[in-house]
């Protein structure tokens, strides 16, 4: 019955991720909506995500009538928005696309069987996570007696609340704190990511680099031990990666609908690490400096995410959090600075080592970079930078956390090295195709 | 992709082996069990409680891990087992744990 509420509750952020693609644009008619749907999944998780993160901040409980309501209103909103429009047209998919696709099912079932018995044993996945959890759904909000409590200052108080809402959203569904089951809400998120990832990129990139590209995110090493820890770092990486792609999308293709895309997973990396932050402001950078000339609509997106976070940040203020692992403002402190500088080399470099891992990642970085200076000397300069500067800040930023920590560096680097990495190497894998098609079209059209 | 398949198929297969054979009361302290916590004193505590009560914490500081010290992660994990009761700083009602 548990597994059956936490399925129950997935199925209705589905449904309000259908409702809401009309709405993001991504779904002008039932027909793209039934082509598009593949980003509905993770649209839903997302939205679901922020809407009750917001909610816990002022004692309103995100539970089944919640899901329901929005459910409700969002696929009533949705269809209506549709009214009239062109309707889908059956197709027979081809029959590689439904071999790989069962392969991919046949996997993330055989994934299922391990994350159905997992014990939630690992540190920062109690220690934080679903005690967060645990609390929203015990109290129905995020009481500052726990979640502004000197005795919770252990738990990154200051990390925002979108994966313990989700977390807390499992448990009320499921009608218990249920350790165990609750490591399939992270499987799950592995389904919505791959699914939103094949919708970004179709209709880009062929079929031929799309499907290998989702077997190998799926059968990453890291991926899979990192979602069996129930940390935030893979559910970070995975919607921070959707919106990497979506907005590479955008810059190709101007179509608003993948920008709006971009913007929802943007605001869900914001609300689901601090570190998200700094991916966030590496991709928009990223974005900004390829396509300044477009600086309207990106501002625009930038603003909004900027305020979907405001409402955290604010009561992070009010309760005066402070994060317990290092300050940005110590970025300014000369003496501690002078003192540490000679970490961040040895940070980046074995950061580098750990993407590089093949025994973590498959070969998803070096051909990321291949492909990345490829594309740059084919002509696709824009997403080239694009790529560049996401992937090249980020692993910077996260080297300078090193630096400005008061932690003793190596103890902090051997802890954090292995998933801290996830959002940079899956960010650059998710441009992967796009990097070989621009390539390669370049180097035609330079043939021609 | 091969080269993953090579190495995470049998990881499954050896998380779902171990895994699958745990007790409720191994699931139960699994974390406890990972810090190799005594589960007994948690326990004993946790039936003593009830939502929302006001407990503290008396455990020693224990020695110094690269972060935290040991006290400190029995502070943690007694945060954590003990919810939806609240850990204070005083308290009528107080966890006692002695490393052995």
């Amino acid at each position: 019955m548990r597994v059956a509420g936490l399925l129950g509750a997935n199925a209705l952020m589905l449904c309000i991720g259908l409702g809401l693609l009309p709405w993001l644009g991504v779904a002008r008619s039932w027909r793209k909506l039934v082509s598009r749907s593949g980003l509905a999944y993770l649209c839903g998780l997302v939205v679901t995500g922020i809407l009750a993160a917001h909610l816990a901040l002022v004692h309103v409980a995100f539970g089944w009538v919640a899901l329901a309501v929005v459910a409700a209103v969002s696929v009533v909103s949705g269809a209506w928005h549709l009214r009239g429009s062109e309707r889908p047209v059956w197709t027979r998919p081809g029959w590689p696309a439904v071999g790989v696709a069962a392969a991919l099912a046949a996997l993330l079932a055989e994934y299922a069987r391990a994350f159905a018995v997992a014990p939630l044993n690992r540190y920062d996945a109690w220690a934080i996570w679903a005690l967060k959890g645990h609390a929203l759904y015990a109290f129905g909000w995020a009481d500052p007696t726990v979640f502004a409590g000197s005795e919770y200052r252990f738990a990154n108080l200051d990390y925002p609340l979108l994966l313990p809402s989700v977390e807390a959203i499992d448990f009320r569904a499921m009608g218990a704190f249920d350790t165990r089951l609750l490591h399939l809400q992270f499987l799950l998120f592995l389904v919505a990511a791959l699914a939103a990832l094949g919708t970004v990129l179709a209709g880009r990139v062929h079929a031929l680099l799309l499907w290998p590209l989702l077997g190998a995110v799926a059968l990453a090493p890291a991926v899979f031990d990192q979602l069996l820890t129930a940390y935030a770092d893979l559910p970070l990486a995975l919607v921070f990666a959707v919106g990497v792609a979506a907005g590479a999308r955008w810059l190709l293709s101007d179509e608003r609908w993948a920008l709006a895309v971009a913007t929802l997973c943007f605001a869900g990396t914001l609300l689901t690490k601090n570190e998200g932050t700094l991916f966030v402001a590496a991709a928009f950078v990223g974005l900004f400096a390829a396509a300044y000339r477009r600086w309207r609509p990106l501002a625009v997106a930038a603003a909004v995410d900027v305020v979907l976070l405001l409402p955290w940040k604010l009561y992070v203020r009010a309760h005066d959090l402070r994060d317990i692992n290092y300050s940005l403002t110590d970025t300014f402190d000369v003496h501690h600075i002078s003192g540490r500088v000679g970490v961040g080399p040895i940070a980046f470099r074995t950061l580098a080592g750990e993407m590089l891992d093949p025994r973590q990642w498959g070969l998803l970085a070096p051909i990321f970079a291949v492909l990345l200076v490829l594309a740059a000397v084919t002509g696709a300069r824009a997403l080239a930078v694009y790529g560049g500067a996401t992937v090249l800040l980020s692993w910077l930023g996260l080297s300078w956390i090193y630096v400005i920590s008061h932690f003793e560096y190596s103890a902090y680097l051997d802890s954090t090295k292995e998933r801290i990495v996830a959002s940079v190497v899956l960010a650059g894998a998710a441009l992967i195709p796009l990097l070989a098609t621009e390539a390669w079209a370049g180097a035609q059209g330079r043939r021609g | 992709m091969i080269l993953g398949a090579v190495v995470v198929l049998p990881r499954v297969e050896r998380s779902v082996s171990r895994d699958s054979t745990l007790t409720a009361a191994e699931r139960l302290h699994a974390a406890g069990d990972r810090l190799h916590f005594d589960p007994r004193p948690f326990d004993a505590f946790a039936s003593t409680l009830s939502p929302r009560t006001r407990y503290a914490v008396d455990v020693p500081p224990g020695e110094r891990g690269p972060f935290i010290t040991r006290g400190a992660v029995v502070r943690a994990y007694a945060a954590f087992y003990f919810l939806p009761a609240i850990q204070v700083r005083r308290a009528s009602r107080v966890f006692r744990y002695r490393f052995p």
